[in-house]
């Protein structure tokens, strides 16, 4: 029985919920993204200001050059959240599995369908997920069905906005096979360009690609590459809730301009530490092992070491921060500081006991994706709660 | 007294509303033909359209049909006979039927299609494979599907259903040998119950005298728990009745109404009634 995985999209999220409180931005273009700063980046941009070129991760910068009249607005963290989990709770409540892949993005696990209607069951599928959406937020959303996650968040943007795109089942090489690789998730600049020296530009070249000509570049991630260029991958949905513990907790700023000033990073090290501190006894768990990220200029470095007794105390791991850091950065100044711990160990018995505990681990989970989305430019404490995947 | 369900979750309403015997009774003496609907959607917020089984109209009438009725009301459709009784592969036909239920779509009235199958539709290997064809004809929409032979009362036809995407639709009829058993299941996410009466002496003859009858409070009882447990698991659910003759389906909706504690929504403002 082929399996029916949806892919939920909401579209230009940030700045969607922006018009809809003042619905005389609708025309202009705007985006919403960055902090005070100034260095910030595009979290969304309106779909006005996308006929100028301006994308999401592009620098504000950039955008105003190339639309001087660009209606800058800041995240409103709350807001967003709010909103957030009102689409989640709408979804749960037309799937059994539902997975947050980002604050504005999900997966469901719908029944699997028959396989001569498959299409049509997706279709319909596809429509009352997008109705029930709008129906409870006026916001709108794009949907993309297919047999897996992989092809669903492909199918996702063919359609956008507002769309329901269903990829039938072996229609994806026929779809995507002409594409230039770089249209699988996952695969950036430097795998599209170090794919390309090997003459493979398309999904099709990839598909189609030796394995061990690939090993000798990417090594053991090769034949992920090549079933993702098949269409194969993604995994499976997991909900809220059925996560894997986690592997480590961390928080991190980016300043806004580079700081070198001892007492500034210590006062920094020990707010992020406590952050993590706290979040670690909210999950109960404890850390092993400290960790200390930093960038100095577009370089990222990262230092570690293991404790003899695993903490959730904030004051340890602020202090084993700073025995780390000061002396690798050697007075150079930051742009970035971060602290994590990880070797997590549970503090307490382990499993949900109530149901409602599992939810609200969810919900947690939720807020720590917003997070991820602010990015580290956003001035705002990003938040990392890594489940062992690469960032 | 059991707690009243959230409001929206059920929509009552009738199978059909333009019935000549149900002047002086439902309809005021002298109302015109042409103002039925507009007084049927200021008693009911849903109707299921029957006359689509007999003869698929021509879109300009549906379009005329969501300007009558206010908005919050909806519509759904019974299957053309064609699909269901006749197992028509003719995609023009569903390509019509889709065509024609447009406008009332556009305005967000349509909310979908009843597929009743006739009591010769039985559990057999063609007729699920017809069930997936219409799926597959009439993509998007709800549909739910009423068998009235037994053989689909099985679990693993819900089963089937669902992995369609396609409604189960509860029946209230006869208890005559061979027909399907009163049940209450949803398979999509909606639910939907039709009333037809329990006239056993009248059933197998046909026509019109078929839904004379005159549900008791005792009857409508039966169906509480088994409306609050499909309200419970579905987003909506319809409750038809299709007990027309001489307006009684008006009479049974008002008194499901009062059981289930509705009453307020639907005050049908009807004298001895």
């Amino acid at each position: 029985m082929p399996a029916l995985v949806a892919h939920v999209d909401m579209d230009a999220f940030f700045a969607s919920l922006e018009i809809r409180s003042d619905p005389r931005l609708a025309d202009r273009p705007l985006v919403v993204g960055g902090g005070p700063s100034g260095r910030g980046v595009v979290t969304t941009a309106s779909y006005p200001a996308r006929r100028f070129g301006i994308h999401s991760g592009m620098s504000l910068a950039e955008a105003r050059r190339r639309c001087p009249a660009l209606l800058a607005l800041p995240v409103d963290p709350p807001k967003v959240m709010h909103e957030s989990l009102r689409v989640l709770a709408v979804l749960e409540s037309l799937a059994a599995r539902v997975e947050a892949a980002s604050v504005d993005e999900a997966y469901l696990d719908l029944p699997p369908a028959v396989p001569e209607a498959w299409a049509a069951v997706a279709r319909t599928w596809g429509f009352r997920i997008r109705e029930r959406v709008t129906a409870a937020t006026g916001l709108s959303c794009s949907v993309g069905l297919a047999v897996n996650k992989l092809q669903a968040k492909m199918a996702t943007p063919l359609g956008k906005p507002e769309g329901v795109t269903v990829l039938p089942q072996d229609a994806f090489l026929a779809t995507f096979g002409e594409r230039e690789v770089s249209v699988i998730p996952g695969i950036g600049p430097r795998t599209t360009r170090a794919l390309g020296d090997l003459g493979i530009l398309t999904v099709a070249d990839l598909a189609r690609a030796e394995p061990e000509r690939l090993r000798t570049v990417f090594g053991r991630g090769s034949s992920v590459l090549v079933d993702q260029a098949g269409g194969r991958g993604g995994g499976t949905v997991v909900a809220s809730g059925e996560e894997p513990p986690p592997k480590s907790a961390g928080h991190e700023t980016t300043f806004a301009r580079d700081r070198a000033e001892p007492r500034f990073l210590r006062a920094t090290l020990w707010y992020l530490a406590d952050r993590v501190a706290r979040r670690l006894r909210r999950h109960g768990f404890a850390a092993r092992t400290v960790v200390v990220r930093y960038k100095v200029g577009l370089s990222r470095y990262s230092r570690q070491r293991s404790l003899r007794v695993p903490t959730d105390l904030p004051g340890t791991l602020a202090a084993e921060g700073w025995r780390l850091l000061e002396p690798a950065r050697a007075g150079r100044p930051l742009r970035l500081l971060g602290i994590a711990g990880a070797g997590l160990v549970p503090t307490e018995p382990q499993g949900v006991l109530f149901p409602e505990e599992g939810r609200r681990r969810g919900v947690l989970g939720a807020g720590d994706l917003l997070r991820d989305r602010f990015g580290e430019d956003a001035l705002l404490p990003g938040t990392v709660f890594l489940t062992g995947r690469e960032r | 007294m059991q707690a009243p369900l959230p409001a929206g979750k059920l929509r009552m309403g009738l199978s059909g509303y333009s019935y000549d015997d149900w002047t002086g009774i439902f309809y005021p003496k002298g109302l015109a033909k042409s103002e039925y609907l507009r007084y049927y959607a200021s008693k009911f917020g849903a109707v299921e359209i029957n006359a689509t089984y007999y003869r698929i109209p021509p879109a300009r009438s549906f379009e005329a049909m969501a300007a009558r009725t206010p908005s919050g009301f909806v519509f759904t459709a019974k299957a053309n006979q064609d699909m269901t009784h006749a197992r028509s592969r003719e995609r023009s036909l569903y390509r019509g039927f889709l065509e024609a239920v447009d406008p009332l779509r556009q305005a967000g009235k349509f909310d979908g299609t009843l597929l009743q199958f006739p009591f010769g539709f039985r559990n057999e290997v063609r007729n699920r494979s017809h069930l997936a064809f219409l799926r597959e004809q009439l993509p998007g929409m709800r549909l739910w599907a009423e068998f009235r032979h037994e053989s689909w009362d099985r679990p693993p036809v819900l089963d089937y259903l669902r992995r369609l995407d396609i409604g189960y639709c509860a029946v209230d009829e006869p208890p005559l040998p061979g027909l399907l058993p009163p049940r209450a299941a949803v398979t999509s996410d909606a639910g939907y119950v039709r009333f037809h009466g329990r006239n056993a002496a009248t059933w197998w003859g046909g026509g019109h005298e078929r839904y004379d009858w005159e549900y008791t409070a005792e009857e409508l009882s039966e169906w509480l728990d088994r409306i609050r447990e499909m309200a419970t698991a579905a987003d909506h659910t319809y409750l038809f009745f299709n007990n027309c003759y001489m307006g009684r389906a008006v009479k049974s909706a008002r008194l499901l109404g009062r059981l289930l504690g509705m009453e307020p929504e639907l005050d049908l403002g009807l004298p001895g009634v």
